[in-house]
């Protein structure tokens, strides 16, 4: 029997670089759990070596973490990537650093990019230039995550900067995304009404936190038996009863 | 550089979040530059932000002594502040005399002092409660081409 | 060519950097992907480019450009304003389309690195 569960399936940590020092994943776990929501996507620029830390410290809190990456594709367009586990996370992130455009992280202009494990221990601090873009297309982007079992979402699409309609004026043809995010000052009625095209796709809404008293402050509302991968996924194809719940 | 010796001084200032993390990033860039390994580096790093963020989230200022040598690398951090009541306990990991809003906020599971020791050489912590903590590190500098073996060898 | 005679040739608002205007323009370049003048500008260019967001001043900073010049009439966010002044990065608009724009500095003389 299908219950009401919330995600925010768009939250960063410390490491991306624009992100709070505070956001530890640990942190993204607690700043969760005391909003009651059961299901988060962590996404950070480019990188998921957050993840894994983020999976540790939500066992035995109630919420599931779902692993994931906010890749920025050569058109300078973000897509939300979320997998069932880090095996997934980590592949994607291998092909992502592969193509990442070269250059160090200035951690002056762009903020530190830190590695924190899940007692909110730091391990390091990732050189690469994460705020970057890589040369990987769109419809690239898209197939990679598909052909990992992934989830492609294009991340609030109707923002101007690095939106996939902002920046493309359109959602691409034959571009097989699992679902769009609209931006918090969106709502989905008024995006069907002013994006023709828009209809075809999920909508979701999250909070694309960057400091911890941001998570949940926008979420995606879930009819699903329970906080997993894959009931996220049968959700957003409105499959076996699962479905968005939208208010 | 005048008889191998870099040093320099730098300030924390607390409760100063938009600044945090400001004097390890410096700190990186200096070793990167001298040409330190990326694993002295890595560990430096660690030492000097967790000690920086100690020092902003419960002093009220904090002293960096930096100091690189050929054979070693010396963090020394001393704070004006509460001080620590039982060191022993504060190694603990996990353990936090955090005050509430930090603990909300997350990051405050503990004073990062055991990944601090994990990352040194040698590590010393004394503490007079009511005025204030001194953190010590030092990090032995290898040469470049003994990276691996350094890693094998600290396991 | 300094941005003052730029500014004074070809009309450009100063939004921001009035003190910093005396700076040598040494070349141009055109573009509103931020990874790509991240990649490709160089030095001492003048960056013609219609974002806005606060980001054109961490790319110019980093890549040490003459400025930034906003096209098509378009105004900067808060935060880009505020940036602009911390990092000490002139900020210039112009109502013109990139193209003209660019095309009016060409016949001024400004070239790209090519």
């Amino acid at each position: 029997m299908p219950r009401i569960i919330e995600a925010d399936l768009h939250v960063h940590t410390c490491l991306s670089p624009c992100a709070d020092l505070l956001l530890s994943p640990r942190a993204v776990v607690q700043a969760a759990v005391r909003v009651g929501i059961g299901l988060v996507a962590v996404c950070d620029h480019n990188s998921a070596e957050n993840t894994a830390a983020a999976v540790r410290a939500a066992r035995g809190t109630g919420v599931t973490i779902v692993p994931g990456l906010e890749i920025t594709t050569a058109e300078e367009v973000h897509i939300l990537t979320l997998f069932a586990d880090g095996g997934g996370a980590g592949r994607m992130q291998n092909l992502v650093y592969r193509h990442l455009q070269p250059g160090k992280n200035d951690e002056r202009l762009f903020g530190q990019q830190i590695v924190v494990n899940e007692h909110d221990e730091v391990e390091g601090f990732n050189d690469r230039l994460l705020i970057g873009a890589t040369s990987l297309p769109i419809q690239d982007v898209v197939r990679a995550v598909h052909d990992l079992g992934g989830l492609a979402i294009a991340s609030h699409v109707d923002r101007e900067t690095f939106g996939l309609i902002g920046h493309l004026g359109m959602i691409p043809e034959g571009l097989d995304l699992d679902a769009v995010e609209i931006s918090r000052q969106m709502d989905p009625p008024t995006a069907r009404a002013a994006f023709p095209g828009i209809e075809r796709f999920p909508i979701v809404r999250s909070s694309d936190a960057h400091q911890p008293d941001e998570i949940g402050r926008t979420t995606t509302r879930l009819a699903i038996e329970s906080p997993t991968f894959d009931e996220l996924r049968l959700a957003l194809r409105c499959e076996q009863g699962r479905g968005i719940v939208e208010t | 550089m005048p008889d191998n010796v870099y040093r320099e001084l730098f300030k924390v200032e607390g409760r100063n979040f938009q600044a945090a993390g400001e004097v390890s990033s410096k700190i990186r860039r200096i070793l990167k530059e001298i040409g330190l390994s990326a694993d002295v580096v890595r560990r430096t790093a660690i030492v000097s932000y967790e000690a920086e963020m100690n020092c902003v989230m419960y002093a009220s200022r904090g002293e960096f002594r930096f100091v690189v040598t050929p054979d070693y690398v010396i963090l020394s951090i001393e704070d004006e502040g509460p001080g620590i009541e039982d060191t022993q306990l504060a190694m603990q990991q996990g353990y936090s005399t955090a005050p509430d809003e930090y603990r909300e906020m997350g990051f405050g599971a503990g004073m990062g002092l055991p990944n601090m020791k994990k990352n040194s050489d040698e590590f010393r912590l004394s503490s007079v409660p009511g005025q204030g903590t001194k953190v010590e590190s030092v990090i032995r500098v290898t040469a470049e081409e003994d990276d691996e073996d350094d890693t094998k060898r600290s396991g | 060519m300094t941005l003052k005679d730029l500014v004074e040739t070809y009309n450009l608002e100063v939004v921001s950097g009035e003190k910093s205007l005396d700076r040598d323009v040494t070349g141009c370049y055109a573009s509103d992907l931020l990874s790509d003048v991240m990649g490709n500008s160089t030095r001492g260019d003048l960056w013609i480019t219609l974002q806005v967001h606060q980001n054109i001043v961490a790319v110019a900073s980093m890549r040490d450009l003459a400025g930034v010049v906003m096209i098509g009439g378009r105004r900067p966010l808060d935060e880009t304003v505020k940036k602009a002044l911390e990092e000490g990065i002139p900020l210039l608009a112009s109502p013109l389309p990139a193209f003209e724009i660019c095309g009016r500095l060409y016949q001024a003389g400004l070239r790209g690195h090519v």
